[in-house]
């Protein structure tokens, strides 16, 4: 079967290149360049020095040759020496500009790059803080992956323009006016003719940047195409295998690294003609060069030596037109990421401080919840009319089904959500009105997936270079909530790195690590997404003796999948599809033999047996 | 020779030797024409010296340069075309070959490989061993002609002044293979920095929420900082090293022109150069640069494409695990009885125990369900039926034969497998179910689908059953995917059926009349079911219960709900969860 719904399979990254110059971008891009002008200006001097040094090379050559190298010919009674001495002249003057050019080059390129790097750096600096200001609701929206991309591909295909790009086209643009200028200023005859017969370098680098371009784009295509049918057989091997079908599936993989070969012949035909045709071009002006100048030279207005001068700077003239035609693609790559990266920096912070936050002080740690509804999505409210109170050093345990809206309830109190209607109040005071540094520094949350930082055990508790909590401090919360002796068994004790992900502590390890990270910082509510994985007996043991540390004085709000810490708990709240149904104590709850009830023998009911059973 | 080591890929060449012979003339002959082009100009400017009123010989000189140019310009087209184009091919055949041995692998060698090594393996690595015996081998041949052709012709002019002017060259191509490497790695140091970057932005962009509930956005700023600034330092120190390699060309070129300007100007004033030769010289010397440049180059993408090869020749030379045998039995047909007798099993030598002590009987035609906690091995029991993982010999009978004597072909033709996650291809659904079988017309299909329950949502899809679905076309349901895939399994009808916790999204209804459907087709099949939902097993001929990879009861649905052990809870558990599901 031909399939017409093939067609629209392009890279999201290609589709949104426009303009190669976009004045508004470039404008916001410049105030960049602001903070290193200093550095900017002087590449920006080099590289217009480099431009006329470059033409001195020719200009010396044409002084030898009209002097020295001819002048025994034309006037055969000087004395050799002489014309030798002329001739050492010239040859110094040479050197000098070798050693010119070559200090030039070298400052140039360091220049620019520490420049260009300043720059980039300071916008990548500026791109990964916004991210971080960004509310929860805006994770959801953008998948990590995309967010690197910003941070890290986008600014780094920003900073080719910044490092080389910039550079080159102000370097190549001075080098052709200058040429062009002393061209004209020699001969200007010789120079509109060559010029002429080099015009079609323009066209042909123009039709070239088109066709490879495309050509590019379509081999990038077709390189996607293979490589997700690759990663999709190996993904469905087994049934590829079992279905006995690996002749068809190498067909079809077969049929698409054809496309992709195919693609890459059209480039192979592209660059091919290329290059020729540059050099048949090229070849023209020289030749209309010695046709014209010779008939220059024998009507006595042009000498050698700038015959040579001439066939020299034609020499120069290419390669600063292909590097503007392929600058050209850079800088388009460059607009659209510097779009994308704009986007970023100017989608608002959601979530911001109040203008006027009400004074911080220590809090008791009293919650309401005043008739909250929150949807992530409209129209799909997550929680309906929630309204409940916890009261200083009251433990509260929420339970329910799966996707009843728990979790969601423990994201709105540090303010990771905004509630949809209604209020959630700390204090009294609406989440809303403090400011959110005050207001998290006296929450603390343990998820149920702890999330650990490379580094080292001691820097997931601090959470990095946070002075105020010191070594005594990170061992005495470690002795406290059990922690310290997993971790005194690790080849480096506190100043063992955890793996990436923290792969290598089991999951009652890491629930430990993050109850000692909750209590290093000692909030005054703590709010705690229990683990529904398992873990073996004892640690078990260690985790519940630890949480009951962990929550002596504290407010406290625990999804709880633990039956111990659901009976430890004040009070139970029990949610279903977005509704506190039930209210009450443990026995309450299970004599009124409701909902609870039921969630009890489902959930909670084989762990006290195999509690009692293991007793 | 340099490219014994590529042989994987040199064993192409033979079928493209027309097109490589073409292609290596070509570049014979482009280069001669080259060679000839600084001499006729040169002459010309003699000619022009001695008689400047000479005008029509320089004419016939112009006419000889421009038709050297189109033949060095035709020449080089087809040198390029030719060998460059025999490099893709070549590419196009190795990969097809990576992918062919890739399919033959067992299951185990990719549990063991990442997915994403391999598809470096499959596109980077194929494209830098491409590099070599494309771009590679023409640069070098490219080398090895210009270099005589061009010294030929200095020394036709002067012996000493090419000797000299051979001196910045020799310099530069030590100073090239000296920086090549060293810009080679620093240019990895700045890779592998950005990485680091990426990832450290991938971590805290991952771990936003824990840095918001601790406020710790300013310090994971400064990381960030931290790892940006050895980022810029790193890329400094690449420009410095850069720097001085690119002036070092600059400088060595415009050496070459003050050699020629002292040396062959001193030779000019004493008649023994003339101008028209300096002029040639110095074309010469030029065309002797690029190649010196290029050496560096061609080193660092040969190193990196004999580490390419090596990967890729790591995969070729991986043998499956299972095959057939030599000398197998050949068989026509099963019936479809499945023995399991004390079966242990483990993913790997440093895995845990999967399965212990399995033992049971499928006779054929019967229907065998496996029920139990997630992770007790229920899966793992299925497949091993049709022999995607390796099972020590005297433990797994079909029809009465160890599975090892069994043609592997025979064995998968006669299974119809539905796999946990309902994996399907992004293709059309009608391929999707027919993938299995030959000339499968479209009745068969739309009964197929039927017989699953799904043909009338597939109807109502905007292309029906061509309407294609993955990451190009429509997103499906859990439950559309499902039963999708048991479409798939039981259009082949199979001797022995898999299904493999195949109806855990569909819903209630659809399943009653699924499980109707089911029951017919599995009459006169062989069946192992692996289900969640007790209602979907209640009728098999034998029940086994797994906890933690072994069989803790067995049984029919009464006898062991009569016996009040972990199957009862779990049948109790689900009635609970079905009346919580439906408490409006």
């Amino acid at each position: 079967m031909s399939d017409p719904q093939d067609k629209d399979f392009l890279e999201e990254e290609d589709e949104a290149l426009g303009k190669a110059i976009d004045w508004k971008i470039l404008k916001r891009l410049m105030k960049y360049v602001l903070p290193y002008k200093k550095s900017f200006t002087a590449s920006l001097a080099i590289l217009f020095l480099l431009s006329w040094v470059t033409l001195i090379g020719p200009y010396l050559i044409k002084c030898a040759v009209d002097g020295p190298l001819t002048s025994l010919a034309n006037r055969p009674d000087r004395p050799v020496d002489d014309v030798m001495r002329d001739l050492l002249g010239i040859v110094f003057l040479y050197m000098g500009f070798i050693s010119m050019e070559s200090i030039l080059r070298y400052a140039q390129i360091v220049v620019t790059n520490l420049c260009g790097q300043s720059i980039i750096r300071s916008l990548r600096k500026q791109v990964f803080a916004h991210v971080h200001k960004m509310s929860l609701s805006f994770f959801d929206r953008n998948p990590v992956g995309k967010l690197v991309t910003r941070v890290t591909s986008d600014v780094e295909s920003l900073s080719e323009v910044f490092v080389s790009g910039a550079a080159i086209i102000f370097e190549d643009l001075f080098k052709l006016i200058l040429i062009v200028a002393v061209l004209f200023y020699l001969s200007p005859k010789l120079a509109a003719v060559t010029l002429l017969a080099l015009l079609p370098l323009f066209l042909v680098a123009n039709i070239f940047r088109i066709r490879s371009r495309a050509g590019y784009r379509e081999v990038r295509g077709k390189i996607a195409r293979t490589n997700a049918y690759l990663q999709e057989a190996i993904s469905g091997l087994r049934i590829i295998q079992i279905f006995g079908q690996e002749k068809k599936s190498a067909e079809r993989f077969a049929k698409r690294n054809a496309e992709l070969r195919d693609a890459h012949l059209d480039t192979v035909k592209v660059y091919s003609t290329f290059y020729p045709a540059v050099e048949v071009v090229s070849q023209l002006g020289v030749v209309v060069l010695l046709w014209l100048g010779s008939r220059e030279i024998a009507a006595g207005r042009l000498s050698f030596g700038q015959f040579i001068q001439f066939w020299f700077y034609t020499k120069h003239f290419f390669e600063p037109i292909r590097q503007l035609a392929e600058k050209y693609n850079v800088l388009q790559a460059a607009m659209a990421s510097s779009e994308r990266i704009f986007r970023v920096l100017d989608s608002p912070v959601e979530i911001a401080n109040p203008a006027a936050p009400v004074e911080s002080k220590k809090l008791s740690g009293a919650i309401e919840f005043d008739q909250v509804t929150f949807s992530y999505r409209e129209n799909d409210p997550v929680l309906k009319n929630v309204s409940f109170k916890v009261n200083p050093g009251e433990s509260v345990a929420v339970v329910g089904a799966t996707g009843a809206g728990k979790t969601t309830i423990i994201n709105l109190i540090p303010r990771f959500y905004d509630v949809t209607a209604g209020r959630v109040l700390v204090d009294g005071v609406d989440v809303r009105d403090y400011r959110k540094q005050t207001l998290r520094a006296q929450i603390g949350v343990v998820l149920q997936d702890v999330f650990l930082f490379s580094g080292t055990i001691a820097d997931n508790i601090k959470l990095g270079e946070d002075e105020t909590i010191t070594d005594e401090r990170i061992e005495e919360v470690s002795r406290h909530v059990n922690a310290s002796r997993f971790i005194n068994k690790l080849p480096k004790r506190f100043e063992t790195p955890v793996m990436e992900r923290g792969l290598s502590l089991s999951v009652g390890e890491r629930q430990l690590l993050s109850f000692a990270r909750a209590l290093a910082f000692d909030p005054r509510i703590l709010i705690l997404d229990e683990a529904t994985s398992s873990v073996d007996t004892e640690t078990e043991v260690l985790i519940q003796s630890a949480l009951e540390k962990l929550l002596k004085g504290r407010t406290s709000i625990i999804v709880a999948h633990r039956l111990s810490t659901i009976q430890r708990a004040d009070r139970i709240l029990v949610i279903h599809r977005g509704e506190i149904r039930e209210e009450g104590n443990h026995q309450e709850l299970i004599q009124k033999g409701g909902l609870y009830k039921k969630l009890y023998l489902l959930q909670y009911e084989a762990q006290e047996r195999l509690k009692s059973g293991s007793k | 020779m340099l490219l014994k080591k590529f042989k994987s890929a040199t064993c192409f060449l033979t079928r493209y030797r027309w097109r490589l012979v073409l292609g290596f003339s070509s570049l014979l002959l482009t280069n001669l024409a080259q060679a000839l082009i600084p001499r006729l100009l040169g002459e010309a400017v003699d000619v022009l010296r001695i008689d400047q009123n000479n005008l029509s010989r320089v004419n016939t000189f112009c006419l000889l340069i421009f038709g050297c140019t189109l033949l060095r310009a035709g020449f080089q087209f087809s040198m390029r075309y030719f060998i460059i184009g025999v490099s893709r091919r070549v590419e196009y055949l190795v990969r097809n070959r990576l992918f062919q041995h890739l399919q033959t692998l067992s299951f185990s060698y990719f549990n063991q490989t990442k997915t994403g090594d391999l598809m470096a393996r499959a596109t980077a690595d194929v494209e830098a061993v491409r590099m070599v015996i494309g771009p590679g081998l023409m640069y070098i041949c490219n080398t090895m002609v210009v270099v005589p052709a061009a010294l030929f012709m200095m020394f036709t002019m002067s012996v000493p002044l090419t000797l000299m002017s051979m001196f910045p060259l020799v310099v530069l191509s030590v100073v090239m293979r000296k920086f090549s490497p060293k810009l080679h790695q620093l240019s990895k140091r700045v890779q592998d920095l950005l990485s680091d970057l990426s990832s450290r932005a991938q971590e805290s962009i991952s771990g936003v929420r824990v840095i918001k509930a601790f406020s710790q956005e300013r310090r994971e700023e400064n990381s960030f900082e931290a790892v940006s600034k050895d980022y810029l330092n790193s890329n400094v120190a690449l420009a410095r090293t850069r720097g001085v390699t690119v002036t070092s060309i600059w400088v060595l070129a415009d050496i070459g022109t003050l050699i020629l300007l002292w040396v062959g100007g001193g030779k000019i004033i004493n008649n023994t150069l003339t101008l028209g030769e300096f002029v040639a010289f110095n074309s010469y010397h030029l065309m002797l640069l690029w190649p010196m440049i290029a050496l560096g180059w061609v080193i660092a993408l040969y190193q990196r494409g004999v580490a390419a090869m090596e990967r890729i020749d790591e995969v070729l030379s991986t043998e499956p695990e299972i095959q057939d045998k030599e000398g197998i039995k050949e068989i026509q047909s099963l019936r479809g009885e499945i023995e399991f007798r004390n079966l242990n099993f483990s993913y790997g030598v440093d895995h845990e125990t999967a399965l212990s002590d399995i033992s049971f009987k499928a006779t054929a035609g019967s229907t065998v369900a496996i029920v139990g906690p997630t992770g007790s091995g229920k899966s793992t029991i299925v497949n091993l039926v049709p022999h995607l993982f390796q099972v020590e010999r005297g433990m797994l009978f079909i029809d009465g034969m160890d599975i090892h004597d069994v043609p592997l072909r025979l064995l998968r033709n006669s299974v119809g497998y539905v796999p946990q996650d309902a994996f399907l291809f992004s293709d059309t659904i009608a391929n999707n179910i027919a993938y299995g079988i030959h000339n499968a017309t479209d009745e068969i299909i739309v009964a197929a689908a039927g017989a699953a329950a799904v043909a009338d949502q597939i109807r109502e899809f905007p292309h029906g059953f061509a309407q294609r679905i993955g990451e190009r076309g429509v997103n499906l349901s859990g439950g559309q995917k499902q039963r999708i895939s048991i479409a798939r399994a039981i259009i082949r009808k199979p001797t022995i059926l898999i299904l493999d916790d195949c109806l855990s999204a569909v819903d209630t209804e659809t399943e009653a009349k699924l499980l109707e459907e089911l029951r017919r087709i599995r009459k006169d099949r062989t069946t192992l079911v692996v289900a969640h939902r007790i209602s979907t097993i209640q009728d098999a001929d034998l029940i086994l219960v797994l906890d933690d990879g072994k069989i803790v009861e067995r049984g029919k649905h009464e006898e062991l709900v009569k016996k009040g052990g972990l199957y009862a809870n779990l049948f109790r558990m689900q009635r609970l969860q079905e009346d919580l599901e439906e408490i409006q």
